[in-house]
Order: C-alpha cells, then structure tokens, then sequence
C-alpha cells in the first residue's frame, strides 16, 4: 500500500529511500535512482518509470516538489525536493524504525537464554 | 546505434497518454536512457518494458477518464430507463428490445460505473496502476458472467413455464453463477484488500477478514446490481466521485486564487431568532407530519372523512406533503446558514422539492386510479429530477470552464436517471420522510444552522484560511 503521508500506512521501501535520496539535497530522476541503489545497499532497485510513479504519488500527497528543469547533452532532467511535510514523514518513519529497533536488540540480548531453557535451540 | 537505441525507449512512452507524454515523457525518457548508457544497454529489458506497460496504461486512468466513463454509464442509464418506461407506459413489448434494456441496464450501467469508481480511486492513490488495471479486467469479466447468469436464469424460467425443457444457455446456469461468484469475489478481495492496508490492520487479521467478507458479499453485490435502479444508483455514485476527485485536484492547483473567494462566501451562520424560527419550523413539520403518518394508517377507523383504507391513505400522505412545506423552509434557512453557495442554489432545489410535493398531491387526489394519477406523478418525479440536477450542478462545479460544463452534464443527467429509473418508484414513498427529517431539525437544526461552515473538499489551507475569520462571530 502507498505511504499517503497521514503516518496511518506504512512507508513502502521505495518511498523511505527515494525521501532518504531527496533529504537534504536536490536531484534529478537518475541521480535519485543511483541514489537509492547506494543507500540501500543495492536492496532497492527501482526502473525508471517505477521511480517516476512513485514521484507522482509522493508529489501529489505533498512530500516532495518539482525544483527546476534543465537540459544536458540534449537530455531533458527534472529536479525534485523534499517538502517540510515530506521532511515530518521520514523523520516520523525513521523514528519508528529506531524505536523497533531499540526493542529487537533488547529482545534479542535475552532471548537465546529462554530458547536454550524451552530446549528449542538444542 | 544511438538513434536507434533512442528509438527503442521511446516507443515505450506510446503506452502512456498524451497529456502525460506531453507532461513527462521527455524527462522520463532522458532518465532512462542515462541508466541504459550506464549500464551499456542498447534497448530497455523486459522488467522495464513490463513497468511501463502497467505505468503507461495505470496513467490513463486517471480524474478525466473517470468523469468520461461516468458520464457514459449514464447516458447508457438515460437510455435504458427512457426504453423501460416507454414499454411500461405503452404497453409495448418486444423481446430484443427488453434483452437490450436489461443488457445495458445490469450489465453496462454496473461495468462503467465500477471502472469510473476504479479509476477515481487510483486518482486518489487508493490503488496501485497494478491493482487498478487488474480490477478492470476481472471486474468487466465478473460483470459480463453475471449477465450471462441473469439471462440464463431467464430463459430457464420462461421454458419451466411454457412447460418444455431447458436448453442452451440456460443449462449452464450453474457453471456461470460460479464462475461470477469467484471473479467478484477476487474483485471484492482485491478492493477491499486495499482499503484495509489503508487502516493499517494486522496483515493476518485483514487477509482473513478480505477472504471472508468478499466471499459473503460478491453474491449480495452481483444480485444487487441485477437490478436498473440499483446499477444507475452506483452510476450516480461514481459521477459524484469522479466529479469530486476531478474537483479536488483543480482545487489543489488553484487554491492561492482560491481562497479569497471561498473566505468572501462562507457565511456567518444564521442568528438566534433565525434559529429559534428553524426549530419552531422543524417542530411544527414533525408534529403534523406524524399525525400525517398516523392518519394514512389509522384514519379509516376513527375519522369521519375516511370512509375507507385507501381514502385514509391518500388523505394522511395529503397532511404529509403539506407537512413537508415549513420543513422545506427550515431545511433552506440551515443549509444557507451552513453552506457558502448563493442562495438561489439553496432556495431553487427546495422549490424545485416543494413543486414536486404539490404534483404529488395533485396526483393522490385522482388515488387510487393510476390513470388518472399518472400525469401528475410523471411532473413529481421531472420536479424531482430538476431539483437534483440543480443541486448537483454547482456543488460539482470545477474551477475552470470545461469542467463547469461536465458537471452539468453530470447533474443533468442524475437528474434524468431519476425520472426515468428511480422516479416513479421513490417519489410516492418521500412524504413518508417527512416527520423524520423534520424531528431531526426540530432536534438539531438550531445547532447546524449555528455550527461552523462545513469544509468537506476544501485543503487545509483554504479550511484554516476561511474559518478563523467567523469563527468568533458564531459563538
């Protein structure tokens, strides 16, 4: 399901890193596709008409705005920016992450302990 | 190799529209390229061939097509419903004719109006291209399977009772209701699937609650929509959503020269002694709109004047439709009071009401001969179809001068679906609203009237932008 930018649905893996791609810096279609193959580590690799939808949707739900045209080599680029409310989002989400994170290590720090007690490690 | 390389990935961009194309295109065709120069690619691979079939033909259906495959479902309704009154007021029947009417009516009406609902809701991201183009297939094969049920359903029945055995279609009645109910079912699914990762539910708990709900409801829904009225009535719904996804969108774009406008025609709400009228109004309507209701039921047995059932009926639903006139004026004063549209778009509908009302009391005057009746419950129901065409009109009304015109075809339209469809059936039974309607505002109306403008459709901007200012002056 897309992330509407209510903090009601969860933030589908392409919309966290194209908003990661976006933070803090302009770019353009293929700098955000590079982008978020970098940043996640190869985990996320979108096409180009899968990243142009996605940029659609986060468009039209307010959490990033067209910055300016320009042309290179006869190649036509759109530059796109994060908004303040696509700024509260990943901040929500990144917040979320932490938090579920927090939890597992700390789970994870005790729970051998009950598995080798219950024998199911064994 | 360039050119032609150049060549390959812009053959991709004819999957999309043109306004898209005119939009877009060259961008996302300069991003593709960079990645197939980056990767040394001299053509587009099959995952990227695929992702721009499903984003190119999702993009089609967007607020525009919508409002076309509404406004289409609609006149197939007009149609349809004109054909079935023809033959019922005539007297005239033709089998071709009737296998048309019924055809168009639960098979058309229902495909266009589901796949107008579709498309609005990809608009609004409620789907994804995927989802979206998937539900209109499955829907247009549900749709048509459950025809094909319907019809042979038919002529099983009509051999039962020339008394000779079935034969063709009809012998496959069976295999076809269940192929129906799986398609809708995976229709519903896919639907209600969605909706339900919307409200974030636990993933378990809503795959168990889509299976169970779309297996329950595909059979309701099919049978449903087997009938005209309830196939125009889901026509109507998605020209009304069609015409507020298309709203909604023109109204992002156009909101900064929106807004002093909108700010200038909320209205303060209305004052005490108008409020302190509307429930004196609403009180009145009520009272007299139960003794109405008591009457129609009761008055045989007690009142001089009915010397009968049917007199007694005809003289309450009398009391009931004059009941209904300082309902009308109560209703008006709250709705002005509420709504930031002129007030000849208030007044006009309810007159258009109160207009019907005094048809339908001419008609039950010449009750129970429906000859006699029939004239004057055809002006009732052409009332009723002017006074939701102008209701609809202006509040469907978009920000620019081709949209202006679409959404009176859409009102024009609803309102002719409802003479023709709806009308003859709904129009005798409003009356009986009245005393309901009419304790409501007795209860309620002092506080609507009062309340704050209603912002439904409005952005944020526009509802913060235009409230703060009465909002002192209302209290």
């Amino acid at each position: 399901m897309d992330y509407n930018g209510s903090m009601t649905v969860p933030m589908s893996q392409p919309t966290f890193w194209i908003l990661i791609a976006l933070a803090g810096q302009r770019r353009h279609g293929y700098e955000i596709l590079q982008e978020t193959a970098a940043a996640s580590e190869g985990a996320v690799s979108l096409k180009a008409t899968t990243l142009y939808a996605a940029l659609e949707r986060l468009e039209r739900d307010g959490l990033i705005q067209p910055d300016g045209e320009e042309i290179v080599n006869g190649r036509a680029r759109r530059y796109f920016r994060i908004t303040g409310r696509g700024e509260a989002g990943l901040a929500d989400e990144v917040a979320m992450l932490e938090q579920q994170a927090r939890v597992g290590r700390a789970r994870l720090g005790r729970e051998p302990l009950t598995s080798l007690r219950t024998g199911f490690a064994v | 190799m360039t050119a032609q390389r150049d060549d390959r990935f812009r053959r991709l961009l004819r999957w999309y529209p043109r306004p898209w194309r005119d939009a877009h295109g060259s961008v996302l065709l300069g991003t593709m390229l960079e990645q197939a120069e980056h990767e040394q690619r001299e053509g587009p691979t099959g995952s990227e061939t695929w992702a721009a079939v499903l984003h190119g033909l999702g993009a089609r259906l967007d607020a525009v097509f919508a409002v076309r495959v509404a406004i289409t479902a609609l006149c197939c309704a007009v149609v349809a419903g004109s054909g079935w009154l023809w033959a019922a007021t005539t007297g005239s029947y033709s089998p071709w004719g009737s296998l048309l009417t019924t055809t168009v009516s639960t098979g058309v009406v229902p495909l266009l109006g589901a796949v107008s609902v579709v498309a609005s809701l990809r608009h609004r991201g409620f789907f994804s291209d995927a989802r979206a183009l998937a539900l209109c297939v499955i829907a247009s094969v549900a749709f048509a399977l459950n025809l094909l049920t319907q019809l042979a359903w038919s002529l099983g029945f009509d051999a039962a009772d020339a008394g000779v055995a079935s034969a063709g279609l009809s012998n496959f009645w069976a295999p076809l209701v269940l192929a129906a109910w799986i398609t809708g079912t995976m229709a519903l699914a896919l639907t209600l699937e969605a909706l339900f990762a919307r409200a974030r539910l636990n993933r378990a708990g809503s795959a168990v609650l889509t299976g169970v709900a779309s297996v329950v409801a595909a059979p309701v829904v099919g049978v449903m929509l087997l009938s005209a009225p309830t196939s125009a009535i889901l026509a109507l719904g998605a020209a009304f959503l069609a015409g507020t996804t298309a709203r909604t969108t023109r109204r992002e774009a156009a909101t900064p020269a929106l807004r002093p406008v909108l700010r200038r025609t909320f209205p303060a709400g209305q004052s005490v002694t108008t409020r302190r009228l509307i429930r004196l109004m609403g009180t009145l309507s009520a009272l007299a709109g139960w003794f109405g209701v008591a009457y129609a039921v009761t008055g045989s047995q007690w009142s001089p004047a009915a010397t009968d059932g049917t007199v007694g009926m005809r003289q309450g639903i009398l009391i009931l439709l004059i009941a209904g006139l300082p309902l009308l004026g109560a209703l008006g004063l709250v709705l002005a009071g509420r709504s930031g549209y002129r007030r000849a778009h208030v007044w006009g509908p309810l007159g258009a009401v109160a207009l019907s009302f005094g048809a339908t009391a001419v008609a039950y005057a010449g009750a129970p001969d429906w000859e006699a009746m029939a004239p004057a419950m055809l002006a009732a129901s052409a009332f009723s179809a002017l006074a939701i065409t102008w209701w609809m009109a202006p509040r469907l009304r978009l920000a620019r001068g081709l949209a202006r015109g679409l959404a009176l075809t859409i009102s024009v339209l609803s309102g002719l679906i409802y003479a023709s469809v709806c009308g003859m059936l709904v129009t005798p039974t409003v009356p009986f609203a009245v005393p309901v309607v009419a304790t409501a505002i007795a209860i309620w109306g002092g506080r609507w009237a009062a309340g704050l403008p209603s912002s439904r459709g409005l952005s944020p901007v526009v509802v913060r932008a235009t409230t703060t200012i009465p909002e002192n002056e209302n209290r």
